[in-house]
């Protein structure tokens, strides 16, 4: 729970049987976040990886999104030194905030 | 004037009550059986897209009355009559999107999930690297 007016739900979720025959059967896996309020609402729907049933064998294979790694740490380093400019640039004013 | 102000609050209520349908329905069609498509049989193998899914959407409404006054030129009636008066307005916005984050074939028992790579996003975050880049060495260099 967000607050009273909200609610947070996530959840990863195996959906049914995709694909396959009588003996191979494959279950995605999909990663559910729900936020939602009174008067708005976001669902963001994220696949996880596909898990491959063969007889009593479970496989999981698991899917990797590179895009948003590749970003996250790209946006990740872009802020650190954000960060130590924005130190360096007040540590040589004296600590005093000229805009 | 109280029959209209109801009136009015009916209207809106009723507004309200279908823009709460229209997000539940936007909702619903990010349902978690939408982010795998429908197997693809190309040759021996069959062809499955994962996808990220996401919708986002919110609403507004507003109602409220108040007096009015308005000043009667009449110099012989009341100098000022009072009304009151009504309004209502809404409004909302939202977005959905979906972008490709693998491919996955089913070859028999074997399966092999080939990532998609999203260049123009990579791209973006790398000139936002660069603008930090950029800044931090502008600030190394400067002396007090």
């Amino acid at each position: 729970m967000i607050n009273k007016k909200s609610q947070y739900i996530s959840l990863e979720k195996s959906l049914e049987s995709v694909a396959g025959n009588a003996e191979v059967n494959y279950y995605p896996e999909v990663r559910t976040i729900k936020l939602s309020g009174k008067r708005w609402g976001w669902v963001w729907n994220h696949p996880r990886g596909i898990v491959v049933q063969k007889d009593e064998h479970r496989k999981r294979v698991p899917i990797i999104d590179f895009t948003r790694l590749i970003q996250g740490v790209v946006y990740a380093i872009s802020f650190l030194l954000f960060t130590i400019g924005a130190i360096k640039k007040y540590a040589r004013s004296g600590g005093e905030n000229h805009g | 004037m109280d029959d209209e102000y109801l009136q009015t609050a009916e209207i809106h209520l009723e507004g309200q009550k279908q823009a709460l349908g229209v997000i539940e329905r936007l909702l619903d069609a990010a349902r978690p059986e939408a982010v795998f498509s429908k197997p693809v049989q190309v040759g021996e193998k069959q062809v499955i897209t994962a996808s990220e899914v996401s919708v986002g959407l919110g609403f507004g409404f507003g109602f409220g009355s108040g007096p009015r006054m308005i000043t009667n030129l009449d110099p012989d009636a009341d100098a000022v009559e009072e009304e009151t008066g009504q309004g209502s307005g809404g409004g909302g916005g939202g977005g959905a999107g979906a972008r490709p984050v693998a491919v996955i074939a089913i070859d028999g028992d074997q399966v092999s999930v080939q990532p998609i790579f999203d260049f123009t996003k990579i791209a973006l975050a790398f000139i936002t690297l660069l603008g930090s880049v950029f800044f931090m060495g502008s600030q190394m260099k400067k002396r007090k």
